[in-house]
Parts: structure tokens; sequence; C-alpha cells
């Protein structure tokens, strides 16, 4: 396993339990393990709202730090890459555009059909108040990290599918 | 067009040469990933690092690496 494709593994799992607690912190429906997660936004207070994103921020950091110390720890230098890396990030970056521009023009019609068709459940994925508009920006930033991670790590591990 | 595939000596002329992967990779500035993958034909390097390998191995390049169009 090269370094890059270490950092990346880590780097995807980090931003994938980063995803499931902006889940379980913003949304409703379903309930395990004690945590409740689902289609419905509970609504939160602009004070709460903003207690919630810089916390999220601090965790991100916090686990970025630890796994920056933890491979240098082992001495692992996180900056070798060579030309098949590079090649791997880039077609990772490229998958992870094409996700967020298929998400966004998602959203952007979910929201539009919402308005449309006033017949739909409005607490369903309801993204025009501030918390549902912070939640679809914080689990869209979160989700492309995910995203990126996972498409360089199945490069590496798939490799056959390489030119 | 159909593509074509890459094959290599990599293995054979690494092996003849007496050399480990992880030294044929810092002479060519490639990480040791990067050869095993060469060899085991699932990446197909750049012309540069292709060039590289075969000045490594003093061979010319065909003797290197070959293609098959098929």
């Amino acid at each position: 396993m090269s370094q890059f494709e270490k950092r990346a593994l880590s780097d995807g799992v980090l931003w994938s339990v980063m995803s499931l607690v902006v889940l379980v912190r913003f949304t409703a429906g379903v309930e395990i393990w004690g945590q409740s997660f689902g289609w419905e936004i509970v609504e939160q207070s602009s004070g709460s709202l903003f207690s919630t994103y810089i916390a999220i921020g601090v965790i991100a950091a916090a686990a970025q730090l630890i796994i920056y110390f933890s491979f240098r720890a082992f001495k692992v230098d996180l900056y070798v890459k060579d030309e098949r890396d590079h090649l791997i990030e880039k077609r990772a970056n490229s998958i992870a555009y094409w996700f967020i521009l298929a998400v966004v023009n998602i959203l952007i019609m979910h929201v539009l059909l919402n308005d449309i068709y006033k017949a739909i459940d409005r607490d369903v994925l309801n993204f025009t108040t501030p918390t549902g508009f912070v939640f679809a920006l914080l689990a869209l930033l979160m989700l492309q990290e995910v995203v990126r991670n996972l498409a360089a790590v199945a490069q590496y591990r798939l490799a056959a599918w390489m030119p | 067009m159909k593509k074509g595939r890459v094959s290599n000596q990599i293995r054979s002329l690494r092996q003849k040469s007496n050399l480990s992967q992880q030294e044929l990779a810092e002479q060519v500035g490639a990480t040791r990933q990067t050869i095993n993958a060469i060899e085991q034909e699932k990446y197909s390097p750049s012309l540069e690092l292709a060039f590289r390998l075969a000045l490594v191995f003093n061979a010319d390049f065909s003797d290197v690496f070959q293609f098959h169009p098929e």
C-alpha cells in the first residue's frame, strides 16, 4: 500500500464518520443504537447551528491532525507521490467533481419541485430553511471528500481498471 | 480504434539485475507500488518512466516494453 493510498483510506474513513455525525446531528427518522437519522431535518436555532458548525470543524481538524501525526510516528511520508499517484489523484478529483455536479443539480431540482408541487411532504429533506441549507452544504462537502478518497482507494485496489 | 495491450519484461530484467522493487523504484523516481503495478501489467507507465526503466537495465526500449494491438 503506497503512502498516498494509506492517506486516502484514512481520510475516506474519517470523512465517512464525519458524514455520519452530520447526518445524526441534523436529521431524524430511524433510530439505531440510540442515534436517530433519516429523511426529516431537525430544525435548530441559529445558535445551535453555529455551535454544531464549529464543533464539526474542530472535530475534523483534530482528526486530520491525529492522522497526520500517526503517520509521522510510523515515519510515513505522506507527500511522496509518483506519476501513478498523481494520475489516481487526478481521476479521483474528477470523479468527486462529477459527483458534486450531479448532487447539486439533484438538490436544485428537489427544492424547485418541492416548491412547485406543494403536495410533497415539506418536512422531507427541506433544504429551504437555514438548518436544511447548512445540512445540505456540510453533507455535500463531506460526501465529496468521501467520494474523492474512496475513488482513489478503489483505483489502487481495482488496478485492473487502469489502462 | 480498439485498445491495445502493453506487456513488459521488467520483472525478469530486474531479477537478472539482482534489484529489488524498492531499489528499482528509487532509481527511476517511482514508488515500489508503482513498479509492482507495472510488473503485473496493471499500470502502463508514462513514456518518460518507461525510458528511465529501459535505461536502468541498459536495454533497448523494445526489449523492455512490447505493444500488442488487438
